[in-house]
């Protein structure tokens, strides 16, 4: 499991995820991602290169949400794919945070 | 023609990164399509992890028991193992959270398991427990 982190314009920290996030790949990116997540207001998460995510990675994603929640910010993820989706969207993921497949979209999203 | 896997774990769950590699072994001898691959990995993980984390088997038969079955079009998993009667399929999953504050970080794998297994069931046999998670090829 590979994650990236990339500061864009406008305080916008874009995270990029790569990988299985699954029990192994969770622990692999969970200290990172809440450090990442507890430090910034304006999370974009890039989706696009995980293949697999079970519910230890879904887990690390609401946690994170949630630090970035607490600090009055917000966290979006960008383009998972099909599968992965189904997963977030059955755990009713999406209405806590929002999936977009687009990313001029996504970034005005945690701008507010 | 029907094909049948069997693995052992033991109770870490070091060993769910083992049963995902040999299980996607499996899925490719199987010629499974990708989205049936995901679904039968994602169950496999839910269930084995539950297994580990919350089920306390007598220390003579820690073991889990991992099998696979391709019959036709239905790819059938079981799980079985000793440990405290535990039955997934009598879990309700929780309503929506209102918000993020709300949400709890946990609780997503047995929803997860209904959604994507075609059927799934449950049985105690003795002194062991027996999931059984049903794929459909298409």
């Amino acid at each position: 499991m590979e994650m990236v982190v990339e500061e864009l314009e406008g305080g916008v920290t874009k995270v990029v995820l790569a990988g299985r996030l699954d029990i192994a790949g969770s622990a692999v990116i969970d200290l990172r991602f809440n450090t990442v997540s507890g430090s910034r207001r304006a999370v974009v998460v890039d989706m696009s290169g995980v293949s697999f995510i079970a519910s230890m990675g879904i887990r690390t994603l609401v946690s994170g949400a949630k630090a970035v929640r607490i600090r009055g910010g917000r966290m979006v993820l960008v383009f998972p794919e099909a599968n992965v989706e189904k997963a977030l969207r059955t755990a009713s993921i999406d209405t806590l945070i929002p999936i977009y497949h687009d990313s001029n979209a996504a970034v005005a999203a945690v701008l507010g | 023609m029907a094909r049948t896997r069997s693995l052992v774990l033991d109770r870490d769950l070091a060993e769910v990164g083992r049963m995902a590699a040999w299980a996607d072994g499996f899925a490719r001898r199987a010629n499974l399509p990708d989205s049936v691959t995901f679904g039968l990995q994602l169950c496999l993980e839910e269930a084995v992890s539950n297994v580990i984390r919350h089920g306390i088997a007598p220390a003579e038969r820690p073991e889990i028991l991992v099998m696979l079955d391709e019959a036709g079009d239905q790819i059938t998993a079981q799980i079985e193992d000793e440990g405290q009667p535990f039955d997934p399929c009598q879990f309700q999953a929780r309503s929506r959270p209102p918000s993020l504050e709300d949400a709890e970080s946990g609780g997503f794998g047995i929803p997860l398991m209904h959604r994507f297994a075609a059927a799934m069931s449950y049985e105690r046999s003795g002194t062991r427990n027996r999931l059984i998670l049903k794929f459909d090829r298409r």
